[in-house]
């Protein structure tokens, strides 16, 4: 059995509409170097794109701004060096997100004994736009996001935040999506629990 | 949960505006609502928390993105340190041979090895180890560096693990085999296909390299080669081509990284030991290999071995 094809996430990954479009779009006249110099501007405008998203994925994870745009640097450092295995892979959009786990999961790893973000670095991180109102309102959810387990969040956020569907999370974190369903649903009664408990509420009187 | 055919994961989706390109299912799930005020009431509560969350940080995708991000989109092939460390791709440290490994003699390499004993070595331990044995608790393992604690000798160099990813494999674990004043490192790889890269490293200070070519030893094939200060071996139970492949990509590697050429009259007019025998290691990286720097280190002259 070859090696490259034996690594199971490969073998998963049939070549996906989104590849064979950028690679039709990319059909461009010119040599060869020339060529590959177009599909690596397409590849980094397409990549651009998702910049604002991952960012905030980031943000929601880490809630730390910082600490967010590291983790989208080092995930596009990673994504360029490895871009000849996207043309493998499904969506460029789940291929990213992917990579951003993997790079979050090794960074909370080197960070495990680090102390959780204070409400200072979250309101540093997080500029609200609107009034007082809304932002007292919109603690709540946040707050009691933060109290879900890891694994329950990070599902949460890609489909409630980012509105991935459950397959491109699946592949995203490397779970089957029967994984997925459960920690969603998981993560949802306990989201509801605690905003029926008043998570907020408690959170604004502080506030006040 | 119900006679129609409706599932908390058809709730799920509905309520993520999942099922947009799904009449049919959609339609199926408002009826079921309908009849069904608790799982209409639980719909309303994943749509109000979705919505809380898109608002909470519906300015963040507003904000200008920073410098220091579309320049990582520039920086193509040129990643920061910092990213080889979020990889978790282990450091290795390989120190030489106390004195000897610095004076490199032609023909024989210095220390008292032979790249046809290196072979012999890499092939024979192939041969007799249970890779299984060995392996460390995986990336846990990989994530620190920790110097193998050859602590009487002279020179270290700073190497950071080949990664393998790309091709599949997984550095599972490291060790060192032999004793202090002939040791070489063993990487071990695997694939989620089970199969294992076992890659042998020793240092030298013989200037130039070898490609990549093939021996046999004992039965086994051993793929080695020379990079600047290090010479390698590769075994793998994987099909001949891939092996190839993968040395390829470790000799690549490792060629953007290693240390500037140091001339063998500059060596050999340094004395062992003396730290100016080693280039800065700012100097001895040279400027386009950020990537994995090689990084001569003093670490202490060994007792007994000043001229």
């Amino acid at each position: 059995m070859p090696i490259v094809p034996s690594s199971p996430e490969k073998i998963l990954r049939e070549p996906s509409a989104a590849a064979t479009r950028l690679f039709i779009w990319s059909g461009h006249a010119g040599t060869p170097v020339q060529r590959r110099e177009h599909r690596l501007d397409e590849l980094k405008w397409m990549i651009s794109r998702q910049i604002p998203h991952l960012r905030r994925y980031a943000l929601a994870l880490t809630r730390n701004g910082d600490r967010a745009d590291d983790l989208v640097q080092d995930c596009l450092e990673r994504a360029l060096l490895k871009r000849h295995l996207w043309h493998r892979r499904g969506s460029l959009r789940s291929w990213l997100f992917r990579m951003l786990f993997r790079t979050y999961v090794d960074d909370r790893r080197r960070r495990r004994d680090e102390t959780p973000a204070t409400p200072e670095v979250l309101d540093g991180a997080v500029s609200m736009p609107a009034g007082q109102e809304s932002r007292l309102e919109f603690r709540s959810i946040v707050d009691a996001l933060a109290r879900l387990p890891e694994e329950q969040r990070v599902v949460v956020l890609l489909v409630g935040l980012e509105g991935l569907a459950y397959d491109e999370v699946a592949e995203i974190v490397g779970v089957p999506i029967g994984t997925v369903r459960s920690r969603l649903s998981r993560g949802r009664h306990a989201l509801r629990e605690l905003r029926a408990s008043g998570v907020g509420r408690r959170r604004l009187e502080r506030v006040k | 949960m119900t006679t129609d055919g409706v599932h908390e994961i058809d709730l799920m989706a509905y309520a993520d505006g999942l099922l947009e390109g799904d009449p049919a299912r959609r339609a199926l799930v408002e009826r079921h609502l309908r009849a069904n005020p608790d799982d209409a009431a639980y719909v309303e509560e994943i749509a109000a928390q979705n919505a809380e969350l898109r608002e909470y940080y519906a300015s963040v995708l507003a904000r200008p993105v920073p410098a220091r991000i579309t320049a990582a989109l520039e920086r193509d092939r040129r990643p920061l340190r910092r990213t080889a460390r979020a990889t978790g791709v282990a450091a290795l440290l390989l120190l030489a041979a106390a004195g000897g490994w610095l004076i490199g003699s032609s023909g024989r390499e210095a220390g008292g090895w032979t790249m046809a004993e290196f072979i012999r070595r890499a092939a024979t331990y192939e041969a007799a180890a249970s890779t299984d044995a060995v392996s460390l608790p995986g990336q846990e393992a990989a994530a620190t560096p920790q110097p193998l604690g050859w602590l009487n000798q002279k020179i270290a160099l700073e190497l950071e693990a080949p990664d393998l990813e790309e091709e599949g494999f997984m550095l599972v674990a490291k060790e060192r085999i032999g004793d202090a004043s002939d040791a070489m490192v063993r990487l071990l790889y695997r694939s989620g296909g089970g199969e294992t890269v076992s890659l042998f490293l020793r240092p030298r200070w013989e200037g130039g390299d070898r490609r990549v070519e093939r021996a046999e030893a004992g039965g086994i094939t051993v793929l080695y080669w020379l990079d600047g200060p290090l010479a390698f071996a590769l075994t793998t139970n994987a099909p001949t081509t891939d092996a190839e492949t993968l040395a390829g990509r470790i000799h690549a590697s490792v060629e953007r990284a290693r240390l500037k050429r140091q001339a063998p009259t500059e060596a050999l007019a340094s004395e062992p030991g003396d730290p100016s025998a080693l280039a800065d290691p700012e100097d001895a990286v040279p400027p386009q290999s950020a990537t994995r720097p090689i990084t001569p280190a003093v670490v202490q002259p060994a007792p007994g071995q000043t001229p």
